[in-house]
């Protein structure tokens, strides 16, 4: 008998309808949490009972709930036995159905790695590849915390370049060197080539959304590199949606990546159309191209109001591209942004 | 070496204990921590390191140690008035008895009722429930999780202070929203179950019993003089709690719907209030998983920032020193470096409701949101 009581027990099972997905629950752990470690789409917002994004439908099987899913569900759902994922605690295994899954949804990873390579784009982008201990998938436009050694603290870098398939651990960031920045003057400081770096993502909620009208993209300095990374992955799917890229930089040193985007452009299905502005190129150079602030050129955008916008970089500049997409008639909630803030800029702000 | 940190809430609270034991003038040796904890966390220097916890359990014992210690600190009381060794006839040590009790009460038995209402069994969920009667507010966790979680830093959440509102406002509508958040939620959950609001299982009767229990436990085991320092030490604790609450999210602004981001929190991450919180300052992350272990919770030095909770927590007394020298200089910089257009637009909106000034002016050639 005492063995029967203190066997470890093997975990319980969750079958997902109709999916056709199953996982193991982790004792102690939520439905939700146990669905999203096993890299189950299980989608979910708030995670404390009150949004109802992670309703499913109990179909056998028995639960305990931590808070009453009823706080997060209509009547209606509740009765018809509905309950939150969030609030599931599982006590035997389980079928459940639940109406669809979230594609967009990849387990946090906290890996250990090295630095294998370190090539300058332009004078202040460093790119950065790196191979850690295990697979890291991630949905291009994420990003990842990066921690090394000598410097205090991680610092978030996008990815650069979509997943790899069969190369999963291989990783790659665009860092530019900050003035006073601590984590990219080490970078930019030395040969950091065999460098111990630990990598933990993906994280962020910046992914391409679904939809059949074109894409603006509108990045700044290493805003650049989640949007190549989404595109790049785009192009693999044979998106057939039209773009309009728009990069701004200060000078034409600045501009990077021009031959990939160039493959990008060659090989798109449809329209795709580069824009590079410089704000600071002299202006006796030879530079033929726009000239000004990137979200200057908004306005050349077609069919603004049909168009979703990806916007990537310096918070002025996304603030500014996204008020005027704003006033042209796009949708709020076709527009997504990623404000790349650096730490340097918060130092003296907040001494006291 | 970082799970010892938290002992710090096992040991403040022991000294009050202590106070009691020892009684007469120690009576006041529970409040007196007040000060010293406050005079260290300033002059300390910021605290930004993540934690290092190789055994979790070690970092979790002080969060069950608290219920134990709040009931051997009321026990410590009622037995050193039954003894006379603490004579509320006395108006200091009254006073130092409600002080001392109020304190701990709060802190740092909040930020412990937190982390354990966040828990998912049954058992730390209890334990916060109890814990939070201390305070006043045995039903936290209804209205933390339903409102508070769902809607901070907007115009729904009672846990976000608005621009221009003062602590003293901030106080009572803070405890007016979360009795009647509370009272709603658990009366909506029942509905939608297909039961009454009235049904036994609404959690408002257990709390209204825990409320009288503890004042009723004073008058019983003590006198009514004894009943009454409990009742006063819950008010007080409970101006506390929100008091501190005050200071999380004052004048933050999010745009309904929109997913909740790094810049929604202010984070202190002074050395003492981390630990004595239980990590509550360092806590936008709990925003984005409300699971996440306490000391598992990433500082973001990057994040909005303010000075030492203490420091704000005295200079909030006196509203316009505060709104002066803190509030509106770190708002100004949030305005500038964290808000979105449409949270520029909000925010300006909520300086012009608090008489305060545009610093951010529309620059309408380009739609840009400039600053002067």
């Amino acid at each position: 008998m005492l063995k029967k009581w203190f066997k470890k027990k093997d975990p319980f099972k969750v079958i997902v309808a109709p999916h056709d997905r199953q996982f193991a629950v982790t004792a102690g752990h939520t439905l939700l949490e146990s669905a999203l470690a096993a890299g189950l789409g299980f989608p979910h917002d708030c995670r404390v009972g009150t949004c109802g994004s992670c309703r499913y439908r109990l179909v056998e099987g028995k639960i305990s709930e931590l808070n009453s899913s009823a706080m997060g569900l209509s009547a209606e759902d509740f009765q018809n036995g509905y309950r939150l994922g969030c609030q599931t605690i599982v006590r035997s295994d389980l079928k459940v159905w639940l109406p669809e899954l979230d594609e967009n949804t990849v387990p946090l990873a906290v890996l250990n790695g090295e630095i294998r390579g370190a090539s300058l784009l332009t004078e202040n982008i460093i790119e950065l590849c790196i191979v850690v201990d295990g697979p890291m998938n991630f949905v291009p436009g994420q990003y990842a915390d990066l921690e090394v050694e000598a410097v205090l603290g991680s610092r978030s870098y996008s990815f650069a370049a979509p997943p790899l398939v069969g190369h999963e651990d291989s990783l790659c960031f665009h860092v530019r060197h900050v003035p006073g920045g601590k984590f990219s003057g080490w970078l930019f400081g030395g040969s950091r080539i065999g460098a111990k770096i630990k990598v933990s993502g993906p994280r962020g909620r910046f992914h391409m959304h679904g939809g059949d009208g074109p894409v603006v993209c509108i990045g700044g300095g290493t805003g650049l590199a989640p949007l190549k990374c989404i595109l790049e992955a785009a192009l693999k799917t044979r998106l057939k949606r039209p773009v309009s890229f728009l990069y701004g930089a200060r000078t034409q040193s600045d501009l990077y990546c021009l031959q990939d985007i160039d493959t990008l452009s060659h090989q798109w299905p449809v329209p795709f159309t580069f824009i590079p502005v410089l704000s600071n190129e002299p202006l006796d150079s030879a530079w033929t191209g726009r000239r000004g602030f990137v979200s200057d050129y908004v306005e050349e955008v077609q069919d603004i109001k049909n168009s979703q916008a990806y916007l990537c970089g310096p918070p002025p500049m996304v603030d500014a591209a996204e008020t005027l997409l704003r006033r042209y008639g796009m949708p709020a909630d076709a527009i997504f942004a990623d404000r790349f803030f650096d730490r340097s800029m918060s130092a003296s702000q907040n001494q006291i | 070496m970082d799970s010892l940190r938290y002992f710090l809430s096992p040991v403040v609270t022991s000294i009050g204990v202590a106070g009691f034991v020892l009684g007469g003038h120690f009576v006041w040796l529970g409040i007196s921590t007040f000060p010293v904890l406050m005079i260290l966390d300033l002059v300390l220097p910021p605290d930004t390191d993540a934690r290092n916890i190789p055994h979790a359990w070690i970092a979790d014992m002080h969060l069950f140690l608290q219920l134990p210690l709040m009931i051997g600190l009321y026990a410590a009381f009622l037995i050193s008035v039954k003894s006379g060794r603490n004579d509320l006839g006395s108006g200091m040590q009254l006073v130092g008895s409600f002080l001392s009790i109020g304190w701990l009460s709060a802190v740092p038995t909040l930020p412990i009722a937190h982390e354990l209402m966040h828990r998912r069994h049954w058992f730390p969920r209890r334990v916060a429930q109890l814990l939070s009667t201390f305070y006043g507010e045995p039903n936290r966790d209804i209205a933390h999780v339903t409102i508070h979680h769902l809607h901070l830093d907007t115009r729904k959440d009672g846990d976000t202070a608005y621009r221009g509102q003062s602590v003293y406002s901030f106080v009572f509508t803070a405890t007016f929203h979360a009795f009647a958040d509370g009272l709603h939620a658990e009366a909506l959950s029942l509905r939608r179950q297909g039961l009454s609001a009235w049904n036994w299982r609404n959690k408002t009767y257990q709390e209204v019993l825990l409320l009288i229990c503890l004042p009723a436990g004073c008058l019983l085991v003590g006198n009514v003089t004894a009943a009454l320092v409990a009742i006063i030490a819950m008010a007080m604790a409970k101006g506390l709690v929100e008091g501190f609450n005050y200071y999380q999210h004052y004048g933050l602004i999010r745009v309904e719907g929109k997913p909740i981001e790094l810049h929604h929190a202010w984070n202190h991450l002074g050395m003492i209030v981390r630990p004595i919180g239980s990590e509550i300052t360092n806590h936008i992350h709990h925003h984005l998983n409300g699971y996440t272990r306490f000391y598992d919770l990433k500082p973001e030095p990057d994040a909005p920032r303010m000075p030492s909770l203490f420091l704000c927590f005295a200079l909030g007394f006196v509203p316009p020193l505060w709104f002066r020298f803190i509030a509106k200089p770190r708002l100004e910089d949030w305005d500038r470096r964290f808000a979105s257009p449409e949270e520029k637009k909000l925010a300006m909106a909520a300086n012009e409701r608090a008489g305060w000034a545009q610093w951010l002016e529309p620059d309408l050639s380009s739609g840009r949101l400039s600053t002067r």
